[in-house]
């Protein structure tokens, strides 16, 4: 008995674990090239953030570790539902040889979209991104996958 | 000597001037009109920026397109085509509507820390576009002016998506297959990870920290259909073609007894067995008329022979002169006709004959020489008796044929 019920608690603990620490938020923006840098973004169902800007096959420049709020994540989701995010197609491709680009995963309980942007922008992704570099303005970070660039 | 200085600076104000005149395409790769061994890559860029972008992007597309290529003739590696390449860099304000077509538009931005980007574009046909980073890695521009040129890209890379935990194809080698089996394993903490295809470590197009190589543009050219050096480029005057000749010549015939000048026309045929034996029929006909009053004499001389020619390949492999050699066998005809008042006579002979001989040809192209000149000794045996015949010969040779 006493080992069931440890068994079970220990089953919690794990289920607790995991669940917390699956990310529903994942945006890498940046480089498409073999040179360049790109950022990583990883946002858990806690709205601990995991941020790194890296060179490409290289080293770490910056890394930090920040929380948001709940309603901060839920906003996201909301507003990536508002903007259509969920019903986009899985990628854009502009078309050219390296430059830039940005893939935005996201779950919203059960509910998962992946979109990749490459050498484009799209108005859905860049007022989703605009929104989330709201949030992260207090913690000095801009996603940018060259959305400022104008297209031809 | 002061020719000579002259002569090198007009033809290299001419290659001067060739590189640095606006072409009809954003890509241009042709053959030199004057020397088709000589293939001209000029690339256009047109700097959408400031006059420091034009002057960055002129000074790293000189460095890189510093390199000398050659493309060795498969027959003979010491000739072949050469290659240069020219990048003509003009800002884009500049350009009148009708040059805008010919210019790749290249947009400059600031460098945000993202790479520059680029159209993969066609030789010889419309223009191109890409955004450019200031201040980027040295051999940026470069990479970005090979995808212009119409060059892929030679790394594969993969995405981690942290959502679902699958890696994403992002960009697979081509050909196939990807190095290590599936490119490379992106991660949570590397969620981007690129690696050059295989035989590409060092190549430009798939790590700006390498030079562009001559790889890069004989890749180029086989896309636009340039990657063979031309046969008039690789065969020389010593390359043993089948061969057709034909000119005007002048026999001398005679022994003790008779004597003539005679003039007529030679041809002969030869054909390459190795690349210093060939097999060679020779024929000519050659006449004589002597006009006294009403005495008139016609001599006739008609030879047919066949036999071997040797190609010693006596001169260089540069030099347009050649030197073969003959020993044939076969026949000579005579025939004599003598008119006088109230009758003729006439007289027709066969004998065996031999021709032994050379010749000096100079290559005008690849299919044709000019004989500048042919000298055969050519006995005959008519009458019981031994004509000492020699025989000069001038003019053009016809060449086909791969050679030996």
């Amino acid at each position: 008995m006493v080992k069931r019920i440890s068994f079970l608690l220990l089953a919690c603990f794990v289920f607790t674990l995991v669940a917390t620490a699956q990310t529903v938020v994942h945006i890498n923006a940046g480089s498409r090239a073999n040179y360049g840098t790109y950022q990583n973004l990883l946002i858990n169902l806690d709205g601990q953030c995991n941020y790194q800007l890296r060179e490409v096959n290289g080293t770490t420049k910056d890394s930090s570790v920040f929380n948001i709020s709940k309603s901060q994540l839920d906003s996201i989701f909301q507003r990536a539902d508002k903007l259509g995010f969920f019903q986009l197609d899985h990628k854009y491709d502009g078309g050219l040889a390296d430059g830039a680009g940005i893939l935005i995963a996201l779950n919203n309980s059960g509910k998962k979209k992946t979109v990749q942007l490459v050498n484009t922008d799209l108005p859905q992704v860049n007022e989703l991104v605009a929104f989330i570099n709201r949030i992260l303005e207090p913690q000095k970070i801009r996603i940018y996958y060259g959305q400022s660039v104008p297209q031809k | 000597m002061n020719r000579s200085i002259f002569s090198v600076i007009i033809a290299a104000g001419y290659f001067l001037v060739q590189a640095c005149v606006p072409q009809k395409h954003a890509n241009t790769i042709v053959r030199d009109e004057e020397n088709p061994c000589i293939i001209r890559i000029v690339v256009q860029l047109g700097i959408d920026g400031t006059d420091d972008d034009v002057a960055a992007v002129t000074t790293q597309m000189e460095d890189c397109f510093k390199k000398e290529c050659f493309i060795p003739c498969e027959t003979d590696k010491e000739k072949g085509c050469k290659v240069t390449m020219n990048a003509i860099v003009k800002k884009w304000s500049s350009l009148s509507g009708e040059e805008k077509e010919t210019f790749h538009q290249i947009n400059m931005v600031p460098n945000d820390g993202l790479p520059s980007n680029a159209h993969i574009g066609k030789a010889n046909s419309g223009n191109s576009f890409g955004t450019w980073r200031r201040n980027e890695h040295p051999h940026a521009y470069c990479h970005e002016t090979m995808h212009l040129l119409g060059l892929p890209d030679k790394y594969c890379s993969r995405l981690y998506n942290a959502v679902d935990g699958s890696a994403i194809l992002e960009v697979s080698c081509d050909p196939p297959p990807d190095p290590n089996g599936n490119c490379c394993v992106p991660d949570a903490q590397n969620t981007r990870c690129g690696t050059p295809c295989g035989g590409h470590d060092h190549d430009l197009m798939a790590t700006v920290a390498a030079d562009l190589s001559c790889e890069n543009i004989m890749d180029v050219l086989k896309l636009a259909g340039f990657d063979k050096c031309p046969d008039e480029c690789c065969l020389s005057a010593q390359t043993f073609r089948s061969s057709l000749f034909g000119g005007p010549s002048y026999l001398h015939f005679g022994d003790q007894n008779t004597k003539f000048d005679g003039f007529g026309a030679t041809l002969n045929y030869t054909y390459p067995l190795g690349k210093k034996v060939g097999l060679t029929i020779d024929g000519g006909y050659y006449m004589h008329i002597d006009k006294q009053g009403d005495f008139k004499e016609s001599n006739n001389i008609f030879t047919l022979h066949g036999g071997i020619s040797y190609n010693p390949k006596f001169f260089g492999s540069g030099s347009k002169l050649g030197l073969s050699t003959h020993a044939l066998l076969g026949i000579a005809n005579w025939k004599t006709k003598v008119e006088f008042p109230g009758g003729e006579n006439k007289e027709s002979e066969t004998s065996f004959s031999a021709n032994l001989g050379a010749s000096l040809d100079y290559k005008l192209n690849s299919k044709f020489d000019l004989r500048l000149l042919q000298v055969d000794y050519i006995p005959t045996f008519f009458r019981e008796d031994t004509q000492n015949n020699y025989r000069v010969s001038v003019g053009l040779e016809v060449k086909f044929g791969k050679g030996k």
